[in-house]
């Protein structure tokens, strides 16, 4: 799986869980807590989906390894 | 004949927008379904139904805005018992409860007293009638006086204010003539149809009216989000008015509690992992089951307490905006299950699929931007209610254990409290609880 298709999937992941917030303002190495206005439930939410998506867990101890956007693909394409 | 009214969905609420119905004229109705959905400043609400039975008449049409307390539809309730029979607009549940219903919401700032705790349904100084029926009575300001009652001893019925009701309210929803594009062109501009000129045929209002009101209008906020902001700040100015606040601070180590939860996410599937809000939001529950008279509601010039514990939940809405939906029976059942429903209300507050219910129903509301850093919170009570719970960050600060200063997560809760109903001393008392709670998070 290439990186622009883990992208796409996250990015779907992503819009589910937050829908009012559009494609286009997630930039890759914005804060998804500070810039986007995510929450621990929101990112809870999000590595649910993509648990469900690509299979790839992420533990709670992890969460600061996913903080933009940028270092959500890197983790899950380094486990995909 | 049960009547399906505009129900109050907010303590300042007086009009709302019928926006789509969800049923037609013979369709079976359970309680509990959803059969319409109304427009207020707070968004699209979807409206359930306390009765069961049968839709006999659609009243209002859709987009029409009318004032709350008109009857919308008429349901044929059947095989009703003559328990059931009794609160024709009011959950059969909860008919004295503190609890304000979609259909019976009261606004805080109602003269008169209709409603007390266990009130009986003798009033030593008037007719014999149930606190639903005064309560309609007084919704629909017709005096019980005078009212012949049907029932037994001459007990004043819900049925018995039918007709009395519709003659007071002549007038008030008046239909409005207006072309359905018209109608259309001013619910997206935010505009009041019953308060526009029309130029059309026998003074019908056209499009070409809404859009002349618009243009020459006052101010009239343009957004969705500005008019939420609007009855936020009028339900906020009214609460500081009229709510004699008091505010009580605990900090709290939630050492234990964030210890539990690692543990226990890390031994179950992604899918049932919890967040910390959940563990206050199930302890501030609990706490409640002691402090009943902070789980009230102030309604009529009194405090009624609540026996079921409805926390709501402040949540911001990412476009801007906030509402409080309640979490019903918040104190019942697993913390997985208290988990999903969470998750499942914050996402329908912020898609705008909230039900009437749900916006209606708080005792108490629990506000936390713990997450966004701030130390502590001193939120304003949601009227009718009587008490708010405001949680701060979860911050490494040195703590005193067995003698020695550690480092530990603390979190700094405060407790908003209305001088009529209680003081700080039961504030505190509650923080206390609160407290003890979290310190053994596997019983929560």
């Amino acid at each position: 799986m290439t990186s622009e298709e883990i992208r796409a999937i996250l990015l779907k992941c992503l819009t589910d869980v937050a829908p009012e917030i559009a494609d286009e303002e997630i930039e890759d190495d914005a804060d998804l807590r500070d810039e986007l206005d995510l929450d621990s439930m929101d990112i809870l939410r999000w590595v649910q989906g993509i648990h469900k998506a690509l299979g790839v867990e992420i533990p709670e101890e992890d969460y600061g390894r996913i903080a933009s956007f940028e270092d959500a693909v890197s983790y899950v394409a380094a486990r995909v | 004949m049960a009547e399906f009214v505009m129900p109050s969905l907010g303590a300042d609420m007086t009009t709302g927008v019928l926006a789509t119905w969800r049923v037609a004229v013979g369709d079976h109705v359970s309680q509990g379904d959803i059969i319409a959905e109304v427009e207020t400043d707070k968004g699209l609400i979807e409206v359930e139904v306390f009765e069961t039975g049968v839709v006999e008449r659609l009243l209002v049409e859709e987009g029409e805005k009318v004032p709350v307390g008109t009857v919308l539809a008429e349901i044929d309730t059947v095989s009703v018992s003559a328990a059931e029979s009794v609160p024709a607009t009011v959950p059969v549940s909860e008919p004295a409860s503190a609890t304000v219903s979609a259909t019976v919401s009261v606004p805080a700032s109602a003269p008169g007293s209709i409603l007390s705790a266990g009130s009986s349904e003798v009033d030593l100084d008037g007719p014999l009638a149930s606190p639903a029926v005064r309560r309609r009575a007084h919704e629909l300001d017709v005096s019980l006086q005078g009212i012949r009652g049907s029932g037994q001893h001459g007990r004043i019925t819900l049925d018995d204010l039918v007709g009395v009701g519709r003659r007071a309210r002549s007038g008030a929803s008046e239909r409005v003539r207006i072309s359905p594009y018209a109608r259309r062109m001013a619910a997206e501009r935010g505009l009041d149809i019953s308060k526009l000129p029309g130029t059309g045929p026998g003074g019908a209002i056209q499009a070409s009216d809404v859009r002349s009101a618009k243009a020459s209008g006052p101010s009239e906020p343009a957004s969705p989000a500005e008019r939420m902001q609007r009855v936020i700040a009028a339900a906020m100015t009214r609460a500081n008015d009229e709510i004699p606040h008091y505010y009580v601070e605990q900090s709290i180590d939630m050492g234990n509690a964030l210890a539990w939860l690692r543990k226990s996410n890390a031994s179950v599937s992604v899918n049932e992992r919890l967040v910390s809000g959940v563990l206050v939001l199930r302890a501030v529950a609990l706490a409640l089951r002691k402090h009943k008279s902070l789980n009230a509601t102030w309604q009529g010039g009194q405090a009624v307490p609540s026996e079921e514990v409805h926390v709501g939940l402040a949540v911001s809405l990412r476009g801007g905006g906030l509402v409080a939906p309640a979490l019903r029976n918040t104190d019942e059942g697993s913390l997985t299950d208290l988990m999903a429903r969470m998750t499942d209300l914050v996402s329908r507050a912020r898609s705008g699929a909230l039900r009437s219910s749900e916006i209606t129903s708080a005792t108490i509301t629990l506000t936390s931007l713990g997450e966004r850093g701030v130390e502590s919170v001193t939120p304003i009570i949601f009227p009718p209610q009587v008490a708010i719970v405001g949680c701060g960050a979860t911050l490494e600060r040195p703590w005193v254990v067995d003698g020695q200063v550690v480092p530990r997560p603390v979190m700094r809760v405060t407790l908003g409290g209305d001088h009529r109903v209680s003081n700080g001393h039961r504030g505190a008392r509650f923080l206390s609880a609160l407290d003890r709670l979290l310190q053994e998070p596997e019983k929560l």
